[in-house]
């Protein structure tokens, strides 16, 4: 594991509706679980990380690498990035097929110097298939596929270019209850296999319960606490959830 | 077939292919950074913007080519530029037919590709983006692909609308043989000169390949709609 940290520091508004202001340190290991209500701002946050939302102004980083620092006129695209992202929707491309779509981003892996021996460990795209069971789909057509072997298929794309750092947003909330269980299942695998730290936005305390190495919990548009699960909860004022997370831990 | 139609007939079909192939592929490298900047942006002048890209479909041809004749004239701006730099005037010449064809087709291809584009969303773009690809390679990777139904229809409107024009080239380049007579306005020149059999051949034959583009454009939507189970 890395001792990398991934640090934010973030201002965005979208008019005087919508406000989020984030400022945490993550350990860059396993599954940071971004949780709050709808609203709060996980996905704009998310995608202000990935450098998807212009507007936001401050400073994120990944140990070393630095992607946003507008006080020193630092602005990395979302391309060069090195970051995988999981939206809601599998959002597969349509002209392609499954093995089309896991390989595109392969097509422009730059070799900047910046792979470091770490990446080496990570695993390639044969083991990336196997590990999410899509070997049988390779050469079917994206729009053939189930919802859960959509959101496979986009976890392998993101996954395919070894980023740094996998974002995923809400990516089971498309699903039905068992294929829920299983995308999170196949996740945790992933997270065994690979190494690669996972931020993870979701609104469900099933998801928190099963997949959090540690929580950060968005209310208001505000970060407001970082720790393992049920204290960053009560740190957040939501001290009910937490007694509902422990319950749904015993289970 | 060559006995049927004079070699002022042929010039002409030859000269509005000619015509009809170049409008296509200038207006496509016009219709693609148009259309997609139509489809998203937020700017305050995309309504104005495409108010006036739509114009030519609502305007008579004539006034179309009236004002692109004065335009290119020898008091024109366009015209004084063109003299300025030494290719004289473009009026009643091939490429000022051009640029006339572009315009007035501006719509037929504009509007396909930003129905296109706004179906597929930005999605697909960031999507690219977060997988390492530059704006400008997602844009040729995954837009242009997804909107290849909406390209194809732009294409062969654009071709069929050109090869059916007639006031805007009329205006503009006059109907001199070889150099811009094409087969609407030679059809023209046949009614005037009473040669209703001449007319006839070529109006068939415009007629023909006008309901086989319409037809082929209308079986290519409907092989699109059927989607695998």
């Amino acid at each position: 594991m890395t001792g990398d940290l991934l640090s934010v520091s973030l201002r965005l508004s979208h008019g005087p509706a919508f406000a989020l202001e984030a400022d945490f340190q993550l350990p860059a290991s396993g599954i940071s679980v971004l949780f709050g209500a709808s609203g709060s701002g996980k996905t704009t946050l998310l995608r202000a990380i990935a450098g998807l939302e212009p507007s936001a102004a401050g400073r994120v980083a990944l140990g070393p690498r630095v992607w946003q620092d507008d006080a020193a006129g630092v602005r990395v695209p979302a391309w060069r990035r090195r970051i995988g992202y999981v939206f809601q929707e599998a959002s597969l491309f349509e002209h392609l097929d499954v093995a089309g779509n896991i390989a595109y981003g392969l097509r422009w892996q730059r070799d900047d110097g910046a792979a470091d021996s770490r990446d080496e460990s990570r695993v390639g795209v044969d083991a990336l298939v196997g590990l999410l069971g899509i070997g049988g789909l390779l050469r079917r057509r994206v729009d053939t596929l189930s919802g859960g072997e959509r959101q496979r298929v986009a976890i392998a794309r993101a996954m395919a270019t070894r980023p740094a750092l996998l974002l995923l947003d809400e990516p089971l909330s498309a699903l039905d209850f068992a294929r829920r269980d299983e995308i999170m299942d196949w996740l945790l695998k992933l997270r065994d296999g690979t190494g690669t730290p996972m931020l993870y936005v979701t609104h469900s305390l099933e998801e928190l319960a099963r997949l959090a190495d540690r929580a950060l919990v968005l209310s208001s548009g505000r970060a407001a606490a970082c720790d393992a699960p049920e204290a960053a909860l009560r740190q957040a004022g939501l001290g009910v959830v937490a007694d509902r997370l422990d319950r749904l831990r015993q289970i | 077939m060559s006995g049927l139609l004079a070699p002022a007939d042929w010039a002409a079909i030859g000269l509005t292919l000619r015509l009809a192939m170049a409008t296509t592929v200038l207006l496509l490298l016009v219709a693609l950074p148009l259309a997609w900047w139509l489809a998203g942006s937020a700017s305050r002048w995309r309504a104005p913007v495409a108010a006036l890209v739509t114009l030519p479909l609502v305007l008579p041809p004539t006034v179309l080519g009236f004002y692109l004749l004065v335009l290119m004239g020898p008091d024109g701006p366009l015209g004084r530029l063109t003299q300025s730099l030494g290719w004289g005037l473009l009026s009643f010449t091939f490429t000022g037919l051009l640029i006339g064809s572009v315009v007035y087709s501006l719509p037929f291809a504009v509007q396909p590709l930003r129905d296109a584009f706004e179906a597929a969303g930005k999605r697909p773009l960031e999507v690219a983006q977060t997988l390492g690809a530059t704006p400008l390679q997602a844009f040729v990777s995954v837009v242009l692909p997804l909107a290849r139904p909406g390209l194809l229809t732009a294409a062969v409107l654009t071709f069929a609308h050109t090869i059916g024009e007639f006031g805007v080239v009329l205006m503009i380049g006059g109907s001199i043989p070889g150099r811009t007579q094409v087969v609407s306005t030679q059809i023209y020149g046949h009614v005037e000169g009473m040669d209703y059999a001449a007319a006839h051949t070529l109006a068939v034959m415009l007629l023909v390949f006008s309901f086989a583009v319409l037809l082929a454009l209308s079986l290519l939507g409907r092989r699109r709609m059927r989607v695998l189970p």
